[in-house]
């Protein structure tokens, strides 16, 4: 037997006693979790710019002409804050001229205006003696400067405004011919005396050209001599028996040769808006589209054109158009469903455009809003008056502004074919807008961007921690060498004017700092900090660790003992 | 590691030995002269713990962990209610170090320790002495010592989730006089931990050294039967 007090020592001690070395829980961890990421970008070197506006000079575009006129400048405090988001067109390119590192004495750009006119320069309308649009030429607007230019400093917001304002004091012609207008101007095939120079102060061979169309209509270019006697402009936009057209094709190949490299052009069209569904959110009017005669099969149109009901989807049955003979679209079996929207100028059509541009969709307008809302043969709960467009949209212009999708723009369907093929394999170099927009100076300033090398840098990754980024900036002296300089971190609360930070987009406005919750990968460069073009920007940081990548896979644990 | 080991094992066996037979043998015996060197017999406890606080300050450092050392310092304040018994209080904060071992396989096995780590202890418990002795020290000196063993209920602190645990522990005092002991022993740290789905029981054995201050300074007058 074992005494009591022993037994109590060898309970206390046994503890002790089955001792052993200590474990752990060991986890083992992909291989990739935080890259670190090295990177080296060299802002490309500025290039002058030709900016040339082809304008529509009919009566239908005064509103529009006018906020072209007033959107294309947007005073900001650009010389304190180069970031500053309100700056407008003009004052980003006047910006740029300081800050693009051109040799000295290279002017930065070259503004110039024509019109889609072919006939506006016979002055019947004009017994004021006022300057009319010349075809061929460049339209000074009165002022005797045909082309604008960075050494007209703050002066060139006012000589480019009001030269678009004064276009049509003498009426346009009806038939716009806005491609052949800007091809004639660049072959230089005008016979005017007056403007015989007028190409070669505007276009340089070394400099980048934009074209910048701005029209209601689509285009009407054709030959002069092949016009059908007795047709009138609403012969243009004939399928079949019009005005036969110049292809599109020979535009394209004119501005191919024109310029040697392909990113050396450009082109921004602000014409009637092509129909851009959204295909994962198709509103109650998008119609899923069989594969027919304008689409195809798994695309949304807004109204389908069809054969025979065997074309249309379920619910809706294919019904001839009361304003199109011969033409019949596929309309919803319910009747109480509305069968379209306000925006009528492109009949049908469908998702066209898969890479996605801002342009406004139908969709955008509300379908439960009777204002919004009318048939085709005219006079929803919303029209009134039965005509084709809805009431908000017809007549009173002034309503436009109200109803920015709803208005009677004729597709730019030429342009937009233009800019198709010029930039088929290319992801940049062109822009769209609505002509119905409600404003244009955010097309504007994404025009500005298209020329401006601003220094905002896309990184690869976002990084995980800014605070554990590394930015260098190696700057180019006047000899060629290059300087490196370590750049800080920019806390824009700090009221810091100079330095780095991450941002969602580029040029991001609030709207995507507010969410926070986007990637922030675009590096902006602050006050002196930012680099010019020709500098070269180095960055190393690690990049956000993905969970599922990254965290240790749970089972896997290994023991792992001491002695 | 294995010096540590033995370290404590040499003490342990010093400590626990009982004084050498001849020594017994030699009392009363010790003369100047020949016998000089002989051991000198002392009778009796020099130091009485019964009614008496004592407070130790010790420094613990892990000895059965070769990947993560925990290292630390506390404090134990007893209340003797008996000479063989005592109620105590300790508390005991610590940090961890992870050893090359750990970055080894970290950077070669992509295999990572991340586990959260004790950050202190402390509790209730008691401490019983048993086993009492004396050992000569370079023949001039006639050091007491005792045996203890103590187990106490603890709260452990890691990463700031505390969870109860047990903690048992066998040591030895040497007495430097009425009011002071050096103090040298293991204790034995258990509780239970779930990290990320795995479960274990942690016992963690800690080697503690200190100073031991009775209170008050001098024993108390022994009651006469």
């Amino acid at each position: 037997m074992v005494p009591g007090g022993q037994r109590r020592l060898i309970a206390v001690l046994t503890p002790l006693l089955l001792t052993g070395c200590e474990d752990h829980a060991f986890y083992q961890f992909k291989p990739v979790c935080a890259r670190q990421v090295n990177e080296a970008q060299a802002l490309q070197r500025s290039r002058p710019v030709d900016i040339l506006f082809v304008i529509d000079d009919s009566n239908s575009m005064i509103e529009e002409r006018e906020m072209l006129a007033s959107n294309i400048s947007s005073p900001c405090g650009i010389d304190e804050n180069p970031d500053d988001a309100r700056c407008g067109f003009m004052e980003q390119l006047i910006a740029a001229t300081t800050s693009q590192n051109l040799p000295d004495g290279e002017t930065y750009f070259h503004i110039g205006v024509i019109t889609t006119s072919l006939n506006a320069n016979t002055g019947e309308n004009n017994p004021g003696g006022v300057e009319l649009p010349r075809f061929g030429c460049l339209f000074a607007g009165g002022s005797g400067i045909p082309v604008v230019d960075s050494n007209h400093g703050n002066h060139a917001i006012t000589l480019v405004s009001d030269r678009i304002r004064a276009i049509n004091q003498g009426g346009g012609d009806g038939f716009e011919q806005g491609l052949e207008s800007m091809r004639f101007f660049l072959r230089g095939d005008t016979d005017e005396p007056a403007c015989q120079d007028h190409l070669e102060r505007f276009l340089r061979p070394t400099a980048r050209l934009i074209v910048v169309f701005v029209t209601d209509e689509d285009d009407c270019s054709h030959r002069f001599d092949r016009r059908p006697p007795g047709m009138d402009a609403t012969s243009c936009y004939v399928e079949q028996g019009g005005i036969p057209k110049i292809p599109v094709e020979d535009y394209v190949s004119f501005l191919q040769g024109l310029k040697a490299d392909p990113d050396d052009i450009a082109m921004a069209v602000i014409g009637g808006a092509r129909f851009d569904p959204d295909p994962l959110n198709p509103g109650p009017e998008s119609v899923p589209c069989n594969g027919t005669i304008d689409c195809e099969r798994g695309q949304i149109c807004k109204r389908q054109r069809c054969r025979g009901s065997g074309d249309c989807a379920a619910g809706n049955t294919c019904s001839p158009s009361e304003n199109e003979p011969g033409v019949s679209y596929c309309l919803p079996e319910d009747e109480s469903r509305p069968p379209g929207l306000c925006v009528l100028g492109e009949a049908a059509g469908c998702n066209l455009d898969p890479r996605g541009t801002a342009l406004p969709t139908e969709d955008s307008i509300n379908p439960v809003n009777a204002a919004d809302r009318c048939s085709v043969s005219g006079g929803g709960a919303g029209c009134p008056v039965p005509v084709q467009s809805c009431q908000p949209c017809f007549g009173d212009r002034s309503l436009r502004n109200e109803h920015p999708f709803c208005c009677e723009a004729e597709a730019a369907s030429r342009y937009f074919e233009v800019t198709d093929q010029l930039f088929a394999a290319r992801d940049e170099g062109f822009l769209y807008d609505s002509i119905c927009s409600g404003d244009y100076r955010g097309t504007l300033r994404d025009i500005a961007s298209l020329l401006v090398i601003v220094p905002e840098i896309e990184l690869l990754q976002p990084p995980a921690d800014p605070a554990e980024m590394r930015v260098e900036v190696l700057r180019r002296q006047d000899d060629g060498e290059m300087v490196r300089e370590i750049v800080p971190y920019h806390d824009p609360d700090g009221g810091e004017l100079e330095g780095w930070d991450l941002t969602c987009a580029r040029a991001c406005q609030d709207l995507c700092t507010e969410s926070g919750t986007c990637a922030r990968r675009w590096l902006r460069f602050h006050g002196d900090d930012r680099p010019r073009p020709g500098d070269r920007v180095e960055t190393i940081y690690l990049t956000q660790s993905d969970e599922e990548v990254c965290s240790p896979l749970v089972g896997s644990s290994q023991e792992g003992g001491g002695p | 590691m294995r010096t540590l080991y033995s370290l404590a094992a040499a003490i342990s066996f010093c400590v626990l030995l009982p004084p050498p037979a001849q020594a017994a043998e030699d009392v009363g015996r010790v003369h100047e002269g020949r016998n000089r060197d002989r051991l000198r017999s002392v009778q009796g406890r020099p130091v009485l713990k019964a009614g008496r606080f004592s407070l130790s300050g010790t420094y613990a450092r892990t000895v059965n962990d070769a990947l993560v050392i925990k290292h630390g310092g506390g404090l134990t304040a007893r209340y003797h209610l008996a000479e063989g018994f005592a109620f105590l209080l300790n508390g005991t904060f610590a940090t961890s170090e992870q050893t090359d071992y750990v970055h080894l396989v970290r950077y070669e096995r992509r295999l990572v320790l991340e586990e959260p780590e004790l950050k202190s202890h402390m509790g209730v418990g008691f401490s019983y002495t048993p086993i009492y002795g004396k050992f000569s020290l370079f023949s001039d000196w006639i050091l007491h010592n005792d045996l203890y063993v103590e187990g106490a209920f603890q709260l452990v602190d890691i990463a700031g989730s505390r969870q109860p645990a047990g903690l048992a522990g066998l040591g030895t005092r040497v007495y430097l006089g009425q009011a002071m002991s050096f103090e040298l022993g293991l204790r034995s740290l258990m509780y239970a931990t779930e990290y990320r789905g795995v479960r274990d029981i942690k016992n963690l054995m800690f080697l503690n050294t200190g100073l031991t201050l009775f209170m008050p300074l001098k024993n108390l007058a022994r009651r006469r039967r």
